[in-house]
Order: C-alpha cells, then structure tokens, then sequence
C-alpha cells in the first residue's frame, strides 16, 4: 500500500514543475507514478532505504557510544 | 483456574550527551544530564512525586530482606536510585512511572490486562522519550548539547541495561510450586528469543565470538536463579516486591527479554508469556525440556542462526531453541482450546507458529514483523555501517530508523499512531492503573503520597488514604472508590 502522504508529496512537488500538462495526462502520469512508488516501496530495498535516511539524517552518533551497566 | 495475567514493561533506555566538541558527557556531568532530562519532564508534565518509602521493602522469594543480602554493587545501584527519587521519580496522567534508574532513564508502563494493550503502552514509552528530549534539547539551547536516546540493551562494550516483564502470579504457585514454575518457565525464557529477541552485532561479556546474535541480553546471564539484577544476572530473578496484596499475589519481574521496536514482537512477547505461566500455573505443563546447563544454552539459542544447535537436555534428549519453543506453541494451543483466555492469545499462537515456520525457511523473510531478523537485515544491507545503522534502528522517533522504516510501509503494524498517542494520557480502565490515572488527574497537587499500591490525598484539610493492593481492580470500583473519597 502507498502511504498517502508519499502520494501526496509527489502531487505537491510535481504540481511546482513549471509547464504542467493538461489535467487528463495528469492522471495517466499520475498513476505511473503510483506504480511507480509502489514499486519502489515493495521491492527489497532496506539498502536502499538506509542510503537515503543517511542522506536525510546528519545526527548520525558519534563511535564512542558507552553506556553504564544497569538493571 | 490461573488469574488473569495482569503485566507491564519496564524499559531502561540508553541514554547519551555528546558536548559542542563531540565529547559524551561521562561521570558527575553525565548523572546531572540524565537527572534533568527525567526532572524537567515530569515537572512540565506536572507528574505526581514516586513515594518510594511508602513502598513496602524490597524481598527475595524465599522471604530474605534483599537489603541483607545483596552485594555491595547492588547496594550501590539501590542507594543512587533512593538518592534520585526527589524530582526524578513521578507518575504521569496514564499512570506510567518515569524516572531515572541509576543511570537510565527508565519507563515503566501502567499495568495492563491485554497484549494489545501493553503494545500501545510500551510504544508510548518511545513518545514520552521523546517529547523528554525536546524539553531537555530546549532548557540547553545554546549549548550545542547532542542528546541521543536509544530503546536497547547494551551499548557493544559489555554494559548492559534492562527490559523487564512484570506478570501477576497467583502467591500460592510461588509458595506450594516454585521448582515446577522455575523448570517450567525456564526453557520458555530462553528459547522465546527466537521471536523476540532484539539482535546485535558481536558478543559481550566474554562470551564465545559471534558475527551477529539473535538476543541483545542473552550474554548478560550468568545464573539460573537468584534476587540480582545488576550483576551475576539470572535468568529467573527472584525479587519479591508484588505492589500488591502479598498474600494473594506474586508479581514476577522477568528480567530476561530485550527492549523491543517492532509491535508484532512486543504482541508476542506479552501474550506468548502470558498464556505460558496461565499454563503453569493451572499445571498443565508436563513435559521437561529444561536444558542440562540453561545459561550456556540461552547464548547457544542466540547464536544459532539456522536453528540447527541441539542443546542437550536435562532428561538426555537433545533439542534446538526452535524445537523447545515449538514445544511450548503446541502445547498453547491444546491449553487455548480447553482454557479460553481471549482472541488475541490465540491470534498470537497461531501467528508464532507461522513465524517459526518461516523461519526455519527464510529469516530474512520475517523482517519488519520480528526485531532480530529486522536487525540483520540491516546490518547485512550496509555491512560497513551496520554498527550505526543498529544503533540508529533503536534510537527513538523521529531521527530513529525504524519509525522510517514505518514511514516506507516496512514494518508491520498492529496499532495506530493515535492510539499510541492516546495511552500517553490514559490508562487501561480494566486495571488499578484507571484509579491511578484518575487519581493524578482529579486531586494533581493535593496527592500527598504516591506508589503503586497506595495514595494519600488532603481533601478540605482532611488527609484521606487509599490503599488499592488489587491491581485487577477495574474502573466501576475505582469510580466507587474516588467518589467516597470525596464524601
């Protein structure tokens, strides 16, 4: 299933492309486009995922990581 | 006939400050960051105080004192905890209890009756950190402080901090059965890993080599029995302190599984453990599939990855982890059928099963349901940075990886946001966590003394005390119960 708000996002951006096509073709590409994601999303793609969140994330923890013993 | 399995999840979370250098804060200065990030959030929360001297002292099973016994590392650990409890110990509007553990900051859910119920409660432990994190980064604005809290159990150097399992018991199980309870859950506890354990890169606490294993704790114990819990940890922890009834009821801190992400997992955890010790406490396990040497088997169990490992048992037979745990499956659904406990356990047993099947076929395949293949998966994706993308996997929303995953449709979902949204502020009304909850959010202030079992609250210059050692007591009591106290 495609979250909606990925659909969403895509729309958004798509409608900032200067020249949009006429409203009918809209739909056509849009649909591509679902199937489109919806591939990208069903694949086998956590490699994928995690190059990306890397490129999003800039916290990434420092080596160093230690924690004290607890319960 | 067994009680209903009343329980919740107390998680120890990792917790880390790195100054504007990229230095982490360590000793003294670290004890005063994880102090303010619980102190500020229970104040901006207006959380009511944790009484911990109203609480009544701390037990071993076999009736000992655990301050008369215990080691001098224990003691200590104790010690800092009693020293904290002013203002970083209270209870919130859902009847949760926050605080700082030593050196964690620690979440112990309200109680629960079903495993659905303690999924929503334990991820909204996540949010609680999470919203503590925003509060705390806003107090140190301008001091280029980088906070990172992590839902783990070891940071990769051989410390390790707890998840535990509370479960009600019936006492008399404990006082007339305690061997059979102990062979009976033991296996239970050690092969489970198999569909909850949490995964890690490597070994810890000098135990055999391995690339990557199934359980976050499982190097971490080093008895079969006893009241311990910071060091020489057993797999069966005695600790009597039931926050209850004493007579009538045994609370058993189950100090042996990880701290987990995914909420298939977390389902599992709770009502696989819950329809095993209904099991055994109507005595209807017969078998015996405990290990020869338990201890060494749970690391075995973690480090077999292809279930293959036949651990030698205490009647001479040998059985994988996988086997022992099929084991305890089937033997649910014969209890199930006859012992109607609710759809949920039975969805649970029947999902189990599936997944051991699955497994045994292909791991990989059960990633986004269970943690440990979630988190080889991972670390096999990325092999050079499996370490931080682990890491990042468990570190809380939104920077953590798995709530990511969620984003990209990866992981399995068994609640929705809002629920999880919704236990932040309230309790289950089924359990005294509503009395609680009501408690804190009718008379806020004028609570005088609060713990788990007894509050105490000056109404109209009248100090009136309750004490509530029921912890099945439901919302029609409690309503009862709070409206008389207004009288």
């Amino acid at each position: 299933m495609v979250p909606e708000e990925e659909r969403k996002k895509k729309k958004d951006n798509k409608k900032k492309k200067p020249g949009d096509p006429e409203e009918e073709e809209e739909e056509e590409e849009e649909s591509d486009e679902d199937e489109e994601l919806k591939k990208d999303l069903e694949s086998d793609d956590i490699g994928d995922i995690l190059d990306d969140l890397k490129s999003i994330q800039p916290e990434q923890i420092p080596d160093e990581f230690r924690q004290k013993s607890g319960q | 006939m067994a009680i209903p399995k009343l329980c919740g999840i107390e998680n120890e979370f990792g917790f880390s400050v790195f100054d504007a250098a990229g230095k982490q804060l360590e000793n003294d200065s670290y004890l005063e960051a994880a102090y303010r990030f619980v102190a500020y959030f229970l104040a901006h929360e207006k959380a009511i105080r944790y009484d911990l001297a109203k609480e009544s002292r701390r037990r071993d099973i076999d009736g000992d004192d655990e301050e008369e016994t215990e080691t001098l590392l224990e003691r200590t650990h104790r010690l800092l905890i009693e020293s904290l409890t002013t203002g970083a110990d209270g209870f919130l509007a859902n009847g949760a209890r926050f605080y700082l553990d030593a050196h964690h900051p620690e979440y112990s859910t309200p109680e629960c009756l079903t495993p659905l119920e303690l999924v929503v409660h334990d991820k909204a432990s996540e949010l609680v950190m999470l919203e503590a994190a925003r509060l705390f980064s806003y107090q140190l604005a301008g001091n280029q402080h980088r906070v990172f809290v992590h839902k783990n159990n070891s940071d990769g150097n051989s410390h390790s901090y707890g998840c535990h399992l509370n479960v009600l018991l019936k006492r008399e199980l404990v006082d007339s059965n305690f061997k059979y309870l102990v062979k009976q859950y033991i296996p239970f506890q050690i092969s489970r890993i198999i569909l909850i354990g949490g995964g890690k890169l490597g070994a810890e606490n000098n135990r055999s080599v391995c690339q990557f294993q199934i359980s976050q704790r499982a190097d971490f114990f080093e008895k079969l029995v006893s009241q311990n819990t910071v060091e020489k940890r057993p797999i069966f922890n005695t600790r009597d302190e039931p926050h209850a009834d004493p007579k009538k009821y045994f609370r058993l801190h189950d100090i042996s599984s990880d701290s987990l992400m995914c909420e298939q997992a977390i389902f599992l955890k709770v009502a696989l453990s819950q329809v095993v010790l209904a099991m055994i406490e109507d005595g209807f396990l017969k078998d015996n599939v405990l290990p020869k040497n338990p201890v060494e088997a749970m690391a075995r169990i973690s480090r077999d990855l292809s279930f293959k490992d036949g651990i030698l048992l205490e009647t001479g037979k040998k059985m994988t982890g996988l086997e022992i745990l099929r084991c305890y499956l089937m033997q649910s659904k014969k209890y199930l059928a006859e012992n109607p406990m609710s759809d949920q356990h039975i969805l649970a047993v029947g999902q189990a099963l599936e997944l051991l099947n699955q497994l045994e076929q292909n791991p990989l395949a059960t990633a986004g349901k269970l943690d440990w293949t979630t988190a080889w998966k991972i670390a096999e994706s990325r092999p050079e940075q499996a370490k931080q993308n682990l890491l990042a996997f468990r570190e809380i929303y939104p920077r953590g990886y798995y709530w990511e995953l969620v984003k990209r449709g990866k992981i399995c979902r068994l609640v929705s946001d809002e629920e999880i949204a919704l236990a932040k502020l309230s309790p289950s009304i089924n359990t005294r966590a509503y009395l609680r909850s009501e408690m804190i959010k009718k008379f806020g202030l004028a609570i005088r003394d609060m713990s788990w079992s007894l509050f105490s609250v000056k109404i109209g210059g009248q100090l009136k005390v309750l004490e509530a050692d029921n912890p099945l007591l439901a919302k029609a009591e409690a309503d009862m119960l709070l409206s008389n106290l207004e009288i």
